[in-house]
């Protein structure tokens, strides 16, 4: 290639630049501040407020538990919801109307979104109304400003990711593959389990880690549905950024939820890939 | 003056060693083949020659002028890419205008100019299509047309044939020559079907390992092969060490001693006669005894698979005809002495 | 066949947990009375009468039009020669640099807007226009270089050879042969940039002030304090547009991606 070494810095010059100056900087000059006290003095006495303290503690666990119990109902609900768009749905057109009324809340805000479960989830909301009209409770239930209510707007708003990534994955597989299992004497839950099921989780892992990122740090979603009545992690750096404007505190506490969440994506992409072998 | 002259270019991909030192002229009009396995270096000699890439060292010349660092867009030639490569978003029309428009035709001057090579290639008709409406080989002679329509002197064309199927392929194979004859243009083609090259080619150059082996016409290289590797890869053939020779009475060496002489034997200048059948000998030709392993009709042809010396000595006889040898009977094979070539020091 | 049956359940109870939300917006967004109301009482449109002649609504529409539009112009100005240097050349660091250029797709949008807060304060780009632009134009521009680096294909680039040995240099090559290929996965790369920076609130959140608002966060204020149908006009707005934008898509790249191959 003709000068090429002059050609690559002019095409990746400038993208290079503007993600330095307005994403690196920004993320190194949080990381910074956040081993550091109001007087530049290098201290972990950030880390140590929020680690040697059960009240975090407890924020960082309903923050990981919502996460982890969104992913596996995401998994629950859309691996079948995949299976009957790619293998069930006969006809072109319904399969094209779901896909678009399952594209259609990801092109929506998540505020429009959670908006509607709260007036889904009210006292006095479509919900409950079913639900004692149906007799199977005779009071309103408190929905609204629960874990519950944070996980049924966290489900409801990552499940698209879910059944996409699956439905591709599912799409992509060879139909000869299931063939020749079933031809080679297997039932058909045998070729399930042997061969389609490996062949998805490919999608299945990318749709998880996915969702549980989005979940772990998503703002929107319990800030409208917890009613302040329960905290996650997203909250509590909001705070420290917008009303207290402690940058050190809030820093280690944005660091943590980044560490926490890395973490927790490394390990199970380790554990699937180990599972793999 | 050669037309295209290349002199010392080698060329590294990392560690890799694509080419090695390679030198190679084209007269002009000369049809020139690069013939060689996969890997062998043959699309990379004509990725530097058209100026997709550049040589770590070495120069090549066009009509004696320096173009090693030209780039690609201002040489005086043209390539048609191994799957074509066609605009898909332009019509037949302007892709073949494409070429004139860029060196500064008008639209007309290009339009009629794009017209006229259309007709050469006998789509006259075809341009107000899109390469997505025409079959593979008709792709192929729009991609050609393209290629043409500039009027190079010389035409680099990469494996252009591969993706036809067989019958077309033949056709094409007739065609391409009678174009390259009629606007006496030079052509390096890539290929790494022999029997293509030997069909169209004056010269052919066989390359392995990045290097060029042997350069010569067809006849030449397969009569009189430079070294193993072009002896394999060209043709079917025997290959036995040699312990002696003088004259006409060579003696070859066993399987397991292996000597620095190869003799090169190919299948159709074995004869084969039962053990004591002397009736047809002459003075210069070589006897083996051997023993017949197996039997093979091919279309038109009958090869009997023989054990020598440790050696699988493959006789080859016209028609289907198997002469009644089966397996396990002892036979004399016989070749002229002047169809055995010797390569000099080459291990077997 | 009960198993078959049971997926066609839960797969209906999936479809209808996901339409049922918006469904409700835009059905409470008609009613009548003061207050939400779903199912509504009595059809109307005057609440959209009442939000398109709010002069704060409106305008925050346009901060939001205005700068989702400028964020995916310069996303695309900056993600396709970034997908070139990629897909057409080896450089030292190609590995680490389109991951960079891609690691917002996972970062937490509000650690970032935190982080540019913070950083802005420093250097004085806080709470105007361009404070918010440069937070949107790093979340958008990997969208667009997703859609367009697969594009860059090896037969793609055999056509810029084909073209060069035409005899067109670089410039002309990009714009008549690279920009028509590319053409679709820009336009798909567009709308996902320009949809992800209209309905962000995570990162616009720290940035916006009363006088310079976008419409998710005008509406995450509203909702936290007072809920009337007109809220439900202004989600309900949104969720049209979003619908038309999906139908959009389906027409010019196709969303058929869950289409086996043999049907």
């Amino acid at each position: 290639m003709i000068n090429s070494r002059s050609t690559v810095a002019a095409l990746v010059f400038l993208p290079l630049l503007f993600f330095t100056a307005f994403f690196l900087v920004p993320l190194t000059v949080v990381a910074t501040a956040s081993f550091t006290n109001g007087d530049g003095v290098p201290t972990l006495a950030n880390y140590a407020r929020i680690l040697l303290d059960t009240y975090h503690w407890s924020v960082i666990a309903t923050t990981f538990r919502l996460g982890i119990v969104t992913t596996l109902i995401c998994i629950l609900i859309g691996y079948p919801l995949a299976w009957y768009l790619v293998r069930i749905v006969k006809f072109r057109s319904w399969r094209r109307l779901c896909v678009i009324l399952l594209i259609l809340p990801l092109f929506t805000s998540n505020i429009v979104r959670s908006f509607g479960w709260m007036v889904l989830l009210g006292r006095n909301g479509l919900v409950n109304e079913t639900l004692q009209m149906a007799g199977l409770t005779e009071r309103p239930l408190r929905l609204l400003g629960t874990e519950t209510g944070i996980l049924i707007g966290l489900v409801y708003i990552l499940l698209p990711f879910v059944v996409l990534t699956i439905g591709n994955a599912l799409a992509k597989i060879d139909h000869s593959l299931e063939q020749a299992s079933a031809d080679l004497g297997a039932s058909p839950a045998a070729t399930f389990w042997r061969v389609t099921f490996p062949l998805t989780a490919p999608g299945i892992a990318a749709g998880a880690i996915i969702v549980f990122a989005l979940a772990v740090s998503a703002y929107v979603t319990p800030a409208l549905l917890s009613g302040g009545r329960v905290t996650v992690l997203a909250v509590l750096v909001f705070q420290q950024y917008s009303s207290v404007f402690d940058f050190h505190y809030g820093g280690a506490l944005a660091v943590t939820l980044l560490v926490f969440t890395m973490a927790i994506i490394g390990i199970s992409s380790l554990v699937s890939r180990l599972g793999a072998r | 003056m050669a037309l295209l002259s290349i002199e010392g270019v080698s060329k590294s991909f990392g560690s890799h060693q694509a080419l090695k030192d390679v030198s190679l002229n084209v007269e002009a009009g000369e049809f020139v083949s690069l013939l060689g396995p996969s890997g062998c270096g043959k699309t990379t000699l004509l990725r530097l020659i058209a100026g997709f890439l550049t040589a770590d060292r070495g120069t090549i010349r066009i009509d004696g002028e320096d173009i090693t660092n030209v780039p690609a867009h201002r040489r005086p030639l043209n390539t048609v890419f191994q799957n074509y490569a066609l605009f898909p978003h332009m019509s037949v029309q302007d892709n073949v205008a494409y070429g004139p428009r860029r060196s500064g035709a008008g639209r007309v001057e290009a339009a009629e100019r794009a017209s006229e090579a259309l007709s050469l290639v006998g789509l006259g008709q075809m341009g107000d299509r899109y390469p997505r409406q025409l079959s593979g080989g008709q792709q192929q002679r729009v991609a050609l047309a393209r290629a043409i329509v500039n009027r190079p002197k010389l035409l680099l064309l990469d494996e252009p044939l591969s993706a036809l199927d067989l019958q077309l392929r033949r056709r094409m194979q007739v065609e391409l020559k009678q174009l390259q004859e009629k606007l006496g243009v030079a052509f390096v083609f890539v290929t790494h079907d022999q029997e293509e090259a030997m069909a169209m080619s004056d010269r052919i150059s066989v390359l392995s390992e990045g290097r060029i082996q042997q350069v010569g016409n067809g006849a030449e290289i397969y009569r009189r092969p430079a070294n193993r590797f072009v002896a394999e890869f060209i043709g079917e053939a025997n290959l036995l060490s040699i312990d002696s020779a003088h004259g006409f009475e060579i003696v070859f060496a066993p399987a397991d001693q292996s000597t620095n002489r190869l003799g090169v034997v190919r299948p159709e200048h074995v004869r084969i006669l039962r053990e004591g059948d002397t009736a047809a000998l002459s003075e210069n030709d070589v006897r083996i005894t051997a023993e017949v392993a197996a039997v093979a009709s091919i279309g038109g042809t009958t090869d009997i698979h023989c054990t020598s010396l440790g050696y699988e000595i493959v006789a080859r006889r016209l028609g289907l005809s198997d002469g009644g040898f089966k397996p396990g009977d002892k036979v004399t094979l016989v070749i002229a002495g002047d169809d055995i070539h010797i390569i000099e020091s080459e291990r077997s | 066949m009960i198993l078959r049956n049971l997926i066609c359940i839960v797969a209906l109870f999936g479809m209808t947990f996901l339409v049922l939300p918006l469904a409700v917006l835009v059905g409470a967004s008609l009613t009548t009375s003061e207050f939400l109301a779903f199912p509504p009482q009595g059809l109307t449109l005057k609440w959209y009468a009442v939000i398109f002649s709010n002069p704060t609504y409106v305008a925050s529409f346009l901060t939001s039009t205005w700068l989702a539009a400028s964020a995916t112009l310069i996303a695309i100005l900056l993600a396709v020669p970034a997908a070139l240097a990629v897909s057409r050349y080896d450089f030292p660091g190609k590995g680490a640099f389109s991951a960079f250029l891609l690691s917002p797709l996972v970062l937490p949008h509000l650690v970032l807007g935190a982080a540019l807060l913070q950083f802005g304060g420093s250097i004085g780009l806080t709470r105007n226009f361009w404070a918010l632009l440069v937070g949107h134009v790093v979340i958008v521009t990997p969208f667009v270089l997703r859609t367009v680096l697969p594009l860059l294909s090896r037969e793609q680039q055999a056509m810029e050879e084909a073209s060069r040995d035409l005899g067109a240099d670089g410039v002309t090559t990009f714009f008549l042969v690279t920009l028509p290929q590319i053409r679709s996965g820009l336009v798909a790369g567009a709308i996902f940039a320009f949809i992800t920076s209209f309905i962000n609130v995570e990162l616009s959140i720290f940035n916006t002030t009363a006088e310079l608002n976008t419409i998710p966060v005008q509406l995450f204020n509203y909702v936290q304090y007072s809920v009337d149908p007109s809220i439900a006009a202004v989600s309900s707005a949104t969720i049209v547009a979003a619908a038309v934008a999906i139908i959009l898509i389906d027409l010019t790249v196709g969303l058929d991606f869950l289409t086996t191959n043999d049907d």
